[in-house]
């Protein structure tokens, strides 16, 4: 086998083996089943035209994650800023109808409201959690990916649950 | 004593050693308020899963990263940019092309004086067959030359009925015939 056919099969492997998981993780940040896909896509194809001067096997996954990540980042930005006009003028009008409408929701531990309040957390954190619970990565994998410490990654895993149990309950939790 | 969140949470996720994770599995048997906090994480991790597992694809990811590749190919090619030509150099092809046309135009002995013109309007040959006697010959001569019906200019013969003289084709084309049998 030519070596191009060879590294053609070998991303249709990694292909294979690993949009799901990536879609997951994207689809965790910007909770959009389409933007997710696209940005898939586009992660992939980066890798695609680059993929002689990649790595392959497990930091073929990491470098997709990042690049998936930071187009899921940007991505979000955006639609941040162009839902900001139509966010303040809904967060007026519950306000309006139901005083305490917005705590109501998210007090509600449902399958639903936990999406809902992983998208509030603050993204540094946010990202940690949704490569553990979306991909179930080990906290060496998502420290390698995010190029931080495991140390880290415990604590930021942590303050993540931190702020979901107060979206979700209303409740604080004594950090030591 | 309670351990700390931070490691009940990476006990959660199964990440300490082996001797830690077995204290805290023994103090979870008596303490209400760790076991809840797990019990909490836990409704978390259901609640991730149930939107990861409502996530279907539809199976068509590979042929559609094919057509992104494609779409990607063809961005590549370079579309096609306007030239910038010097002034001077765009004026001199203009003035050729000029040229040439007006040519194209002009009559072609003009263009080339050395060259003949092949004349298309030539009578196509016609073949007059005479069959006359040497006696016949004599008579006509003789004829033409007493100026019997001959008026001087014209050169129109009046002959005699009995003349035994055939013509073939038409008169026009016998006409040219004889132009073109003149000596
Ligand atoms: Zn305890």
């Amino acid at each position: 086998m030519s070596s191009s056919a060879e590294s053609e099969a070998e991303f249709i492997e990694l292909f294979n083996g690993f949009y799901a998981k990536l879609y997951r993780i994207v689809w965790g940040i910007c909770g959009q089943g389409e933007a997710a896909e696209e940005i898939c896509q586009e992660a992939f194809l980066r890798y695609y035209e680059r993929r002689d001067r990649l790595p392959g096997g497990d930091e073929a996954c990491y470098w997709l994650i990042r690049v998936a990540k930071n187009l899921a980042l940007n991505y979000e930005k955006r639609r941040r800023r162009e839902n900001e006009v139509y966010r303040q003028y809904s967060l007026q009008a519950s306000k309006t109808v139901r005083n305490d409408g917005e705590h109501e929701v998210l007090a509600d531990e449902s399958l639903k409201a936990v999406q809902k309040a992983l998208s509030m957390v603050p993204y540094k954190l946010r990202i940690v959690l949704i490569l553990k619970e979306y991909a179930d990565y080990p906290y060496s994998a998502i420290a390698k990916i995010l190029h931080i410490t495991e140390n880290n990654v415990k604590i930021r895993v942590f303050r993540a649950r931190q702020h979901l149990i107060k979206l979700l309950s209303g409740e604080e939790l004594y950090v030591p | 004593m309670c351990p700390d969140l931070i490691t009940l949470s990476a006990y959660f996720d199964r990440e300490l050693t082996e001797n830690s994770f077995k204290e805290v599995e023994s103090h979870l048997k008596g303490c209400s308020f760790c076991t809840n906090f797990l019990s909490r994480l836990e409704i978390h991790r259901t609640g991730f899963h149930a939107d990861a597992s409502a996530l279907c694809l539809d199976g068509g990811e590979l042929s559609k990263f094919r057509r992104c590749v494609n779409r990607a190919r063809l961005r590549r090619i370079p579309s096609v940019r306007f030239v910038a030509v010097p002034l001077p150099l765009a004026a001199a092809v203009l003035a050729v092309l000029l040229v040439l046309t007006v040519l194209n135009f002009m009559p072609i002995e003009r263009r080339f004086p050395q060259s003949a013109r092949l004349q298309r309007n030539i009578y196509p040959t016609t073949v007059v067959s005479l069959s006359l006697t040497p006696n016949d010959v004599e008579n006509l001569i003789h004829l033409m030359e007493g100026r019997q019906g001959f008026d001087g200019h014209a050169t129109t013969y009046v002959l005699p009925a009995e003349l035994p003289v055939a013509w073939l084709g038409n008169p026009q084309v016998q006409n040219a015939a004889v132009h073109e049998n003149k000596p």
